[in-house]
């Protein structure tokens, strides 16, 4: 009986893998490709629409390739709407936001991980409802706080919440990015703390010189929804925001409708130059990103 | 020992200082002002009025906030399972590690990168019933056109497909890194067993990667119930069109709050979001006990 | 800026003993850090550089940006140019909460140009607004240089709250080659209408209609337009509110213009209306529905003719204005439109009212920068008289005048829920047009809390 069966997994084990390989390998690439290019379609829209003239943007039916190309769409689109003043203010609060939540959000997730101290859990569970806690509920009784401390008029409302670990956007927000490096953290093992105790380290650097490196992927994958949840950001803007001089790109596009005319040609270029920074930005960050940057974090 | 424990209690609370300024001052006051003015009625010129649970009532009594619920419940539960399916069906179609699937998986993800604004643009043409992609694909199939944004029916559909579109791909690349990280002997005593590749991924794998489904289906699920952001873009001057059906929860909050002026009645509809949040997290989170063990 | 997410060496102690360092992000740091400062020191220091000794005052327009706002700035300029002591800066906000948001934040701009008076009421009746009859008496500025129904749409509670500029009405619009080609003249009541659109309208093999005969619920809140349904009330002797100034959403002449306005979803199918509406270009282009010659008639106002000559002039030339029918049941009621205009409103608690009040009276009543503007966006001056301008003598154009000046040109009363009444009243359109509901139980359904 067991002659027989050993030789039998061993031929499946060796048919199965390069059986999938084959088959498997051709319909991925075919599958993928389509899936791919479906995805990709309306960026390629996008990009093809910001060269097109604004009679052809909109004409039926919709021609992939412009003709002729019309580049002076970019520099129109620049001088269309105060588009400096806000590509800088876009900057400035996400390069900001950035830097603030890796401050603030790695000392937390540290304190909710490997220290120990009593009522830790208690405290964690504020996080998680602070994930919970829908903006929409949120915005008017912050929006009159912000306004009760003068910070209505400047960038602060954007600003400020970072810095204290309050940065909030549909897709991503300050108490996630705890809740991941925290998961991870967990997730290592004691052992390594305790030897650098030993040694006679002290938190900070334990923190910094031997869990961080270990938490690349995750603080990569933070650094990048982080940069792009706050690149994109829309109602934090358009609620805390008055003065136009302060106001970031993402609400600026839409100064390209106006009450019965939208230019749809520089608003599609204005969004390709908006993306630009964000896109060279994940193509940088991809080889963490895509090879399983979550990895630990989804234990 | 004990002074230990006293040390790191301290280091802690140093290091959450700036978050529990933040929690305190941006979370707990702005919870309980809600709930406050939700027993309230005024806006943003008068004082709050208190009117014990009149908000409340009169919610119940109104079927545009019954529409708003509605209609955020389909998004939430088609969203929610929509995204699950293509994001896991994406991951692990492309879950290898070759140049070629690494580049399609960094095109799935890509959407993420576009503002609301221009999403809402370029759907707009794509969601056309008369030329625009989708439904000229459709009608290769031999489906009839659909007005995904004009028609009630379908338009919360429409949305639906922006949102999936810059969303799976976020989704997708949390299932692959779940998917990398499983153990191989577990795989391989799977394949021993003579389990074929299904039977193998529903009853192995899958149940390996409970954590990140619950994951992101709570953050999905969060994500709708909170909708607000492409549907207030796709229509700024008439919210909800058409028709109120793609009026959401969030965006009825807004427009109560903004464009009929009762800030009450809009902290009101917050409290009972927030009531009904934390009740289907944990929900979700003794689902998640049970089967565990 | 440099940021660099170089590999850390790793992460053992070693070189770096007592230092702070984050290993794999040291260099990039600080030249980032100084970046970010330096860019923020821009934003505190360069951005309003105001010259000393003037008063500047903002202004948000909802005119948006375009040629739109090259006509506003031309008058701005005009203005500054005579009151040197003034500096006005103007911004496109097209969202009414940021407004309001700015406004209770204490941060509203000086004036604010409204793109319809829809809010108006509310934002009175909550004390946003700085009630001006004060002001217009101690200047001197005599009311009756507007046309009444635009300066009553500017009240609320008896008190004005704003001045209007620039009026806007809507007449029914008809291509009279496509007219002709069925045989038909123009319609003189609402029911003739239905019956011609019933003979205009063609669909093609599909069952996709190709030619509309009569699209009644075009332009409309999504186009950034007055709802229909309004004016097709007055149309059918409706009147939305009561003696008392109380709504009355669903009585039966609403009911019946509800009914009629419905009645061309109920016949061509509500699929293939929005289909129509869908397959042509966005509103005031060429491909929209009117410009392309798709549609046989419309209820528009004359800005709608204005881009059609520039954008499809042949088409343009076949268009022509006339009063809108009444409904048989009420045959006084011809020429019945809504009628509003751009309200220049000063938002409460800001500092220069009173040069900001000087500037919204010097708008609205100079009538050579009105006559100016009206040419530029056809829109009708707000000014019972103006020097003449060229638009005027266009058939079209003076067509809606004449229908401003008449008494079916009716305006909104402004309360504290006219503005709740005004959104729900065309929700209720939408459902009954496009979910099925009847009539008589979406009016009904109406709520003005």
């Amino acid at each position: 009986m067991r002659m027989k069966s050993i030789p039998q997994t061993e031929v499946l084990r060796a048919r199965k893998p390069s059986v999938n390989k084959r088959v498997g390998s051709g319909v991925r690439v075919t599958l993928g490709a389509f899936i791919a290019t479906a995805f990709l379609l309306p960026i390629l829209w996008m990009v093809s629409g910001s060269f097109k003239d604004s009679q052809s943007v909109t004409a039926i039916p919709p021609k992939l390739i412009p003709n002729p190309f019309h580049f002076s769409n970019y520099v129109d689109a620049v001088k269309y709407i105060a588009f400096g003043t806000y590509l800088r203010n876009s900057v400035i609060v996400t390069v900001f936001t950035i830097f603030a939540t890796l401050l603030v959000c790695i000392p937390s997730a540290y304190a909710f991980s490997i220290l120990r101290w009593r009522g830790k859990s208690a405290a964690f569970s504020v996080v998680l409802f602070g994930m919970m806690l829908p903006f929409p509920a949120v915005m008017i009784p912050m929006y009159l706080l912000f306004k009760k401390m003068g910070m209505i008029g400047n960038l602060s409302p954007l600003l400020v919440p970072p810095l204290v670990g309050q940065f909030v956007t549909p897709a991503f927000s300050s108490a996630l990015a705890i809740f991941l490096l925290r998961q991870f953290l967990s997730q290592l093992p004691y052992e390594l703390v305790e030897a650098a105790k030993i040694d006679g380290a002290g938190s900070l650097r334990i923190l910094v010189q031997i869990l961080l490196p270990l938490a690349k992927p995750v603080l990569t994958t933070i650094t990048i929804m982080t940069a792009l949840s706050s690149w994109t950001a829309f109602v934090g803007p358009l609620i805390f925001i008055n003065s136009d001089s302060l106001s970031t790109l993402s609400l600026g596009l839409q100064q390209y409708q106006s009450q019965h005319f939208t230019a749809y040609n520089l608003l599609l270029a204005a969004s390709t130059l908006y993306v630009l920074p964000v896109l060279i930005l994940f193509l940088v960050g991809q080889k963490y990103f895509t090879a399983g940057a979550t990895r630990g974090a989804v234990k | 020992m004990q002074g230990k424990k006293f040390d790191e209690r301290k280091q802690a609370m140093l290091y959450l200082g700036p978050w529990g300024i933040g929690v305190v001052w941006l979370v707990l006051i702005p919870s309980f002002l809600a709930l406050f003015w939700s027993f309230t009625q005024f806006n943003l010129f008068t004082s709050p009025k208190w009117v014990g649970l009149e908000n409340y009532t009169e919610l119940f009594n109104d079927p545009v906030f019954l529409k708003s619920i509605r209609n955020t419940l389909s998004m939430t539960l088609i969203g929610v399972v929509a995204g699950l399916v293509m994001g896991l069906g994406t991951a692990v179609l492309l879950q290898k590690d070759t140049a070629s699937l690494r580049f399609f998986r960094s095109m799935i993800f890509l959407p993420a990168i576009v503002p609301p604004v221009t999403t809402g643009i370029v759907w707009t043409f794509i969601l056309n019933p008369n030329y625009g992609l989708l439904d000229i694909f459709l009608k290769h199939l031999g489906i009839a056109p659909i007005g995904w944004l004009s028609d009630p029916n379908f338009a919360k559909y429409g949305l639906l497909i922006m949102v999936l579109w810059g969303g799976v791909g976020q989704i997708m690349m949390t299932f692959v890194a779940s998917l990398n990280s499983l153990p191989e002997e577990v795989l391989e005593a799977a394949s021993l067993d003579g389990a074929g590749r299904i039977r193998t991924f529903i009853s192995v794998i899958l149940p390996l990667m409970r954590p990140i489904l619950l994951y992101n289906v709570v953050i999905a699920t969060l994500f709708y119930l909170q909708f607000f952001e492409q549907a207030f873009v796709v229509s700024p001057t008439d919210l909800g069109a058409p028709a109120r059906s793609t009026l959401t929860y969030a965006l009825y909050i807004y427009q109560q709050a903004f464009t009929f002026l009762k800030m009450g009645s809009a902290a009101a509809m917050s409290v009972l979001l927030l009531i009904v949040s934390s009740t289907v997290i944990g929900i979700f989170f003794s689902i998640n006990k049970r089967l565990e063990k | 800026m440099s940021k660099s997410f170089n590999g850390s060496k790793n992460g053992s102690a070693g070189s770096d003993r007592g230092r702070f360092t984050l290993s794999f992000r040291s260099k990039g740091l600080t030249a980032s850090i100084a970046a970010v400062v330096l860019l923020m020191a821009s934003v505190f220091t360069g951005s309003n550089a105001f010259a000393a000794g003037k008063i500047n005052l903002v202004m948000w327009q909802q005119w948006g940006g375009g040629h739109e706002e090259d006509n506003l700035k031309a008058l701005i300029a005009s203005y500054v140019k005579t009151h040197p002591n003034v500096s006005i800066k103007e911004v496109p906000v097209t969202n009414n909460a940021k407004i309001l948001a700015a406004i209770t934040g204490g941060n509203a701009p000086d004036i604010v140009d409204l793109g319809s008076s829809l809010p108006l009421g509310g934002w009175a009746a909550a004390g946003a607004l700085v009630p001006l009859d004060g002001m217009i008496k101690k200047s001197g500025l005599n009311t009756n240089l507007y046309i009444h129904s635009a300066l009553t749409a500017m009240q609320e509670g008896g008190k004005t709250y704003g001045l209007p500029f620039q009026a806007f009405n809507a007449g029914l619009l008809y291509n009279k080659k496509l007219l002709a080609a069925a045989g038909l003249k123009p319609p003189t009541t609402l029911e003739a209408l239905f019956a011609d659109a019933k003979r205009l309208t063609k669909k093609n093999s599909s069952g996709q209609i190709t030619q509309m005969g009569f699209l009644p619920a075009y332009p409309g809140p999504d186009q950034g337009q007055t709802c229909p349904l309004i004016s097709y009330g007055y149309a059918f002797g409706a009147s939305w509110f009561d003696a008392k100034g109380n709504p009355t959403p669903n009585t039966p002449q609403a009911v019946a213009a509800l009914k009629w306005e419905k009645s061309f979803y109920d016949t061509f199918g509500v699929k293939s209306v929005q289909n129509f509406v869908q397959s042509a270009g966005s509103y005031l282009t060429a491909g929209d529905p009117l410009e392309s010659g798709k549609v046989a008639m419309m209820f528009d106002g004359p800005w709608s003719v204005q881009y059609a000559i520039a954008n499809n002039p042949k088409v343009a030339s076949q268009l022509v204005a006339m009063p809108l029918p009444a409904s048989q049941t009420s045959p006084s009621s011809v020429g019945s439109t809504y009628i509003d205009a751009n309200a220049q409103v000063i938002p409460s608690g800001t500092k220069n009212i009173q040069a900001a009040f000087d500037f919204i009276k010097w708008e609205t009543t100079n009538g050579v920068e009105t006559a100016k503007f009206s040419q530029a966006v056809a829109n009708i001056p707000q000014l019972k008289s103006v020097p003449s301008f060229a638009l005027l003598k266009q058939p079209y154009f003076a067509t809606f005048v004449k229908i401003a000046q008449g008494a079916g040109a009716k305006s909104w009363i402004q309360t504290k829920t006219s503005t709740t009444y005004g959104t729900n009243l065309c929700a209720a359109q939408d459902a009954s047009l496009l979910t099925g509901v009847s009539p008589a139980k979406a009016l009904a359904g109406v709520t003005i809390q």
